[in-house]
């Protein structure tokens, strides 16, 4: 069975759009030269698989262990990888040693990547803004724009979290 | 130096790792493009390898740059398929590594069900 219905299309678009964001993990070079292959892969399982889920599954493990093994190809060919995505990468497998394979997505993965992964990856684009600031106005504006949206997730974590009113009835 | 030394030598490249080897086995059946790769491998392997798009393309970018497999100048009709899909072939290279692969799984299999010394090849029922 195949999705190929308006909305059909629609909700795979859709997925793409995501899938295409998640493709920060993999080394520049690496998503520069197959982005667009990795995309036109993913629409096809989308397109061409019945079971909704199914795709998303296959892919988010295939994302985490092939973005290892290419960020590891490039410490082995002596380039240097994403400092966030080095820092994500380790600091889930710690955590999934520590506290086993079964919390690893809800509960270690998605706080590590929205409280520590995003921001360091925000900084490295302020980084990155600041290494091009000879070059185009359009370059530093998406490096800036990239980096304050980095810590968005996180700062709303922490609006979340932090009190809503404080006490000032103190006698 | 003579010529015949430029051959490269496919036992430099066996075994290979099973993704490489799944993806090889496929193309030695044809071209294909990455999703037909993807389809072709889980058929081949009885559904037990399910490669996701970034293994493939990882290990296709691996097989290309040791030349076992290269990009075809082929593109689709474009009332049939997306002309952006690349397509992908055995080199000489690869074919001759296939063709080991292929040999020294053959053997391996026929030694495991032959274990006992002067039964002959091929000899399975």
């Amino acid at each position: 069975m195949t999705m190929t219905s308006a909305r059909g299309i629609e909700h795979i678009d859709r997925q793409e759009r995501i899938y295409r964001r998640l493709l920060f993990v993999y080394p520049r070079s690496f998503r520069d030269e197959y982005g667009d292959d990795l995309v036109q892969s993913f629409r096809d399982l989308m397109v061409f698989t019945a079971d909704g889920r199914g795709p998303w599954l296959r892919t988010v493990r295939d994302l985490i262990s092939s973005a290892a093994k290419e960020h590891g190809a490039m410490f082995s060919g002596g380039r240097k990888p994403s400092l966030s995505v080095v820092f994500v990468v380790v600091a889930t497998l710690l955590a999934a040693i520590v506290m086993g394979p079964g919390l690893l997505l809800p509960v270690i993965m998605l706080p590590t990547v929205v409280m520590l992964g995003l921001p360091i990856y925000g900084i490295a684009q302020f980084r990155r803004a600041w290494l091009v600031r000879r070059t185009t106005a359009g370059a530093i504006a998406r490096n800036v724009t990239t980096g304050v949206a980095s810590f968005a997730p996180a700062a709303a974590v922490l609006a979340l979290l932090s009190p809503t009113t404080p006490d000032t009835s103190s006698s | 130096m003579s010529g015949q030394s430029e051959v490269p030598d496919p036992s430099a490249h066996v075994p290979l790792a099973p993704a490489a080897l799944h993806i090889v086995l496929s193309l030695n059946r044809g071209e294909r493009h990455g999703y037909a790769i993807m389809g072709d491998v889980e058929r081949l392997s009885d559904g037990v390898i399910k490669l996701g798009p970034g293994t493939l393309y990882g290990t296709i970018k691996k097989l290309l740059a040791q030349g076992l497999i290269e990009l075809t100048e082929t593109r689709p009709d474009p009332a049939l398929d997306d002309q952006r899909r690349k397509y992908y072939r055995l080199s000489a290279l690869g074919a001759s590594v296939c063709a080991a692969e292929i040999q020294r799984l053959t053997n391996l299999v026929e030694r495991t069900r032959h274990p006992a010394p002067g039964r002959l090849l091929g000899e399975l029922s």
